[in-house]
């Protein structure tokens, strides 16, 4: 029972000292009544810190998406402040702050300062801006929110954020960019090279890395690594001096290369040489003439040079071939068919039996068989055919040379004396930069001069005269001269078939009275008279006279020969006046000549 | 005296007139002045253009063409008649002659000459022996067995465009390269094949061979181009070829020849790669048609079936 009651008496001193308090204090609320005295109160109310919510850097500045040096790093957080009271964003480079007096902003330590923002409402967001400058790539912050307190203004505790988006945030710095150049002057359509000097000195999270992109123009848009018109090369992701290179165009002359080196971030590099141009030059090189592409041609682009305009040049013959050039058959920047890069072309023709020196000077013409362009009389007309230069990428174009051929200019056939050899061209073409072919000679593309068969008559009519009845008239003289590239002979005709040979009537009628055409002699050797030695009678029927005119060789001169005519006016012939027609048909001389 | 002095004037002037009269001239010519063909064959058509010239065209002339050619004379033809007009003021009056071989002629030679006659067409002035102007054309014509021969005069190859992939396959460029021959037999000919071996621009490597022997053929005894079209899958670029052109087994010509082959597009529609000669788009269209007329064909003997 002791036991009992020891235990359970501090129980019961807790429950009674329990009593008595609540039983007082109700007596206290039944007895609220002041008496009759009062009594004054007073409280003041202390000025509380904000509360600052999560600091960020908007965009996020870090290792793999450092702010480019001196673009902004902006920072934004919330805050409420439990007085109500506006509250600034403070970040600091060190975790110090001074809270700002008189409502004014904070403080952080001297030369510590990021930024600060303006004062801004309880629960709204407050930014401030820093421009990312300095050597350091990463660079921590702290921020504070302080209020703006009349008095006692306070600060919270400083916080740097989290992730990405929290401290520090990072800087990235230009590449260094010193030296651009290509390696020209280069030929069409080989490899031109750009080199650099450039490298970048950021290290944090990643080393950086420079890119090289060559641009046709200076044009370059950073944020997509695109040249707007068009690229010539690019090197990408080297640590340093990219290098790049690209097939040349074939036109020669200088063209557009403008560099741009970026970082694995997209910064650009500044300054010299950045952007600017190193004007690559394509070089001019020599054309060539394919010597198997030479032909030479007649008037109607079909079978032998044919001659048809007798003591005179015939026009049109024509020699084609093909020059090729690697600049391309077109200047930089021309109209293909209308600036050609080759811009002149002329042409050597002469007969195989010479050399190509042997007809390449204005002293070698010789209309038989040489008729080199360096003559001043004689005017190849040269031109490149429309419609063979497609574009900058064709190297090649065909050309044509119109010339004329004068009337005696060897034949090659058979049968002629020069039947072993034919008729050649050598070709020289130069293009616009005066870079020529050389002279070149045809190979298969030779061709054949054909016979003419040509002459004239310097008489067309034999006047006898007055001739007495039983009397002979004076020799009379036809001439030949040889105006094709032929010797000659003739065939010798006259009178009816009905042995008429001059008539006193119309003629070839002969009604009236009327000379016997045998009665008219013709003889290749002058003063033999008629009947004389080597004479024949004049036939109806043509026989030929072996007149061997020499083929003419001097163009203004041309070869001769003459037949001397003798008639014979038998005894008690009718008095009259008398019509005859004798023929004369010229053939080629065939000892000399051939059939 | 005074008029002593006038006929002095007068004689002075009448001798002056006959030695300043010009002596007239009159000259005519024929290009070639020959038909020569060794290699006729029996039932051969051969034809010759000569040109009949004249120096000083002032008046209508009439021709005459007579022929005189033994056992071979009804063998020609003239395109213009054995007569025809000269007419006054052309210089140059080209005549074709048709030789036309009996099929049952001997083989054999046959020579003989042509005279051209010519003579004003007004009447001969009276009192006067004028002098009429002509020419012979030497014949010379051998009819012989088949006789297959050529000589190649030239050779020339125009640009061409890439070959590229279509729906249905692959279209090759093709290279057209042109051979001009001269037929000298009396039976079509045309090379037997002609062969590329095609280098890259700085000529240090082959980088295709290709050959072809479809060539078209030139009738005998003319002068025409023989194209032979070569596939090539070469990508645009300049190129050089060797080039061989076979006379059966023999080479008869070959050389370096340029390529200059375009993108796709660059050159005119009517130049652009073919298969069979028919370019795509057509090959296309007839492709379609010819799907729809099975179809139709189809549905047509369906309907029979069912009947």
């Amino acid at each position: 029972m002791a036991k009992i009651i020891k235990k359970s008496f501090p129980w019961f001193l807790i429950l009674s000292l329990i009593v008595a308090v609540v039983f007082s204090f109700n007596l206290n609320f039944k007895n609220s009544e002041v008496k009759a005295d009062s009594a004054d109160t007073s409280v003041t109310v202390g000025n509380t810190a904000p509360s600052l919510g999560t600091p960020a850097e908007n965009p996020a500045s870090y290792g793999a998406s450092p702010t480019n040096i001196g673009a902004n790093v902006t920072f934004e957080s919330t805050s409420t402040d439990p007085n109500s009271d506006n509250w600034y964003l403070a970040v600091c480079k060190t975790d110090v702050i001074n809270p700002g007096t008189g409502g004014g902003a904070p403080t952080c330590d001297t030369s510590s300062t990021w930024c600060v923002s303006g004062s801004t409402v309880s629960g709204a967001k407050a930014t401030c801006v820093t421009a990312a400058s300095g050597a350091a790539e990463s660079n921590a912050w702290f921020a504070f929110a302080c209020d703006a307190a009349s008095s006692s203004q306070a600060c919270s505790a400083s916080s740097q954020g989290s992730s990405d988006s929290g401290s520090p945030f990072k800087v990235n710095h230009v590449p260094a960019f010193t030296v651009y150049a290509d390696d020209g002057p280069k030929a069409p359509a080989t490899t031109m090279t750009w080199t650099t000097t450039a490298s970048d000195s950021d290290t944090d999270t990643a080393n950086d890395t420079v890119s090289l992109y060559v641009c046709k123009s200076n044009a370059f848009v950073a944020s997509t690594l695109t040249c707007t018109d068009g690229a010539w090369c690019s090197d990408t992701g080297k640590s340093s001096n990219p290098t790049c290179g690209a097939t040349t165009l074939r036109p020669d002359g200088d063209y557009a290369a403008y560099g741009f080196v970026v970082d694995s971030h997209g910064l650009e590099a500044s300054g010299s040489p950045h952007a600017t141009d190193s004007t690559p030059t394509v070089s001019n090189v020599a054309p060539s003439i394919t010597a198997s592409t030479i032909s030479v041609l007649d008037t109607d682009e079909a079978g032998n040079m044919t001659l048809t305009t007798e003591q005179a040049e015939t026009t049109g013959f024509k020699v084609k071939f093909t020059v090729v050039d690697a600049n391309s058959c077109v200047t930089k920047g021309g109209t293909p068919g209308t600036d050609n890069e080759i811009a002149s072309a002329f042409i050597n023709l002469r007969m195989s039996e010479k050399a190509t020196t042997a007809c390449d000077e204005s002293g070698d013409y010789n209309a038989n068989d040489c008729y080199p362009d360096a003559y001043a009389s004689w005017n190849p007309t040269c031109t490149q055919d429309a419609d063979t230069c497609t574009g900058a990428t064709d190297t090649d174009a065909a050309w044509t040379c119109t010339f004329p051929i004068q009337y005696h200019a060897d034949a090659t056939v058979t049968g002629a004396p020069k039947a072993s050899y034919n008729w050649v061209a050598a070709v020289k073409a130069t293009d616009d930069d005066a870079a020529d072919t050389g002279l070149v000679d045809s190979t298969t593309g030779s061709n054949e001069m054909d016979k003419f068969m040509s002459y004239d008559l310097t008489t067309a009519t034999i006047v006898y005269g007055t001739v007495s009845a039983n009397g002979d008239s004076a020799e009379k003289t036809t001439t030949i001269e040889a105006t094709g590239n032929v010797g000659l002979d003739e065939n010798i005709s006259g009178g009816t078939s009905g042995s008429k040979g001059l008539c006193t009537g119309s003629y070839p009628t002969c009604s009236g009275s009327y000379i016997a055409t045998d009665q008219q002699n013709y003889n290749l050797t002058t003063g033999q008279g008629f009947g004389g030695t080597g004479h024949a009678d004049l036939a109806y029927t043509p026989a030929e006279a072996e007149l061997n005119c020499a083929k003419t060789t001097t163009t203004g001169s041309p070869a001769t020969a003459n037949t001397y005519w003798y008639l014979h006016v038998p005894a008690g012939q009718a008095a009259g006046s008398y019509t005859g027609q004798n023929t004369i048909e010229g053939k080629i001389n065939n000892e000399s000549f051939g059939s | 005296m005074v008029w002593k002095k006038i006929n002095l004037i007068l004689i002075t002037f009448l001798l002056l007139a006959f030695v300043i009269a010009p002596t007239a001239k009159a000259g005519f010519g024929i290009s070639p002045p020959y038909i020569d063909n060794e290699n006729l064959g029996q039932g051969s058509h051969y034809e010759k253009k000569i040109t009949l010239v004249r120096g000083d065209p002032v008046e209508d002339w009439k021709v005459e063409v007579i022929t005189n050619v033994p056992k071979a004379d009804d063998w020609i033809t003239i395109d213009k008649g054995k007569e025809f007009i000269m007419p006054a003021g052309a210089q140059q009056v080209p005549i074709i002659f048709s030789i036309d071989v009996p099929k049952n002629a001997k083989f054999g030679e046959y020579k003989g000459s042509i005279r051209i006659k010519t003579s004003p067409v007004r009447a001969p002035e009276q009192g006067t022996v004028s002098i009429l102007l002509g020419g012979q054309i030497d014949v010379n014509l051998t009819v012989a067995k088949d006789i297959f021969d050529f000589k190649i005069k030239g050779i020339k190859v125009s640009d061409l465009e890439e070959g590229y992939k279509a729906w249905w396959g692959y279209v090759p460029g093709i290279i057209k390269f042109s051979m001009q021959t001269e037929n000298l037999g009396n039976i079509k000919a045309a090379p037997s094949k002609v062969k590329f071996e095609i280098y890259g621009e700085d000529k240090s490597n082959i980088v295709e061979t290709i050959e072809t022997s479809k060539i078209g053929k030139v009738e005998p005894f003319k002068t025409d181009w023989a194209v032979a079209e070569l596939k090539t899958k070469l990508k645009a670029g300049s190129y050089w070829a060797q080039y061989k052109i076979f006379k059966k087994d023999e080479v008869v010509s070959s050389g370096e020849i340029h390529l200059s082959i375009m993108p796709k597009g660059t050159i005119t529609a009517g130049q652009q790669n073919k298969i069979f000669d028919l370019n795509s788009k057509i090959l296309l269209i007839i492709g379609i048609a010819v799907i729809i007329l099975i179809g139709i064909a189809g549905l047509i003997l369906k309907k029979k079936k069912k009947k």
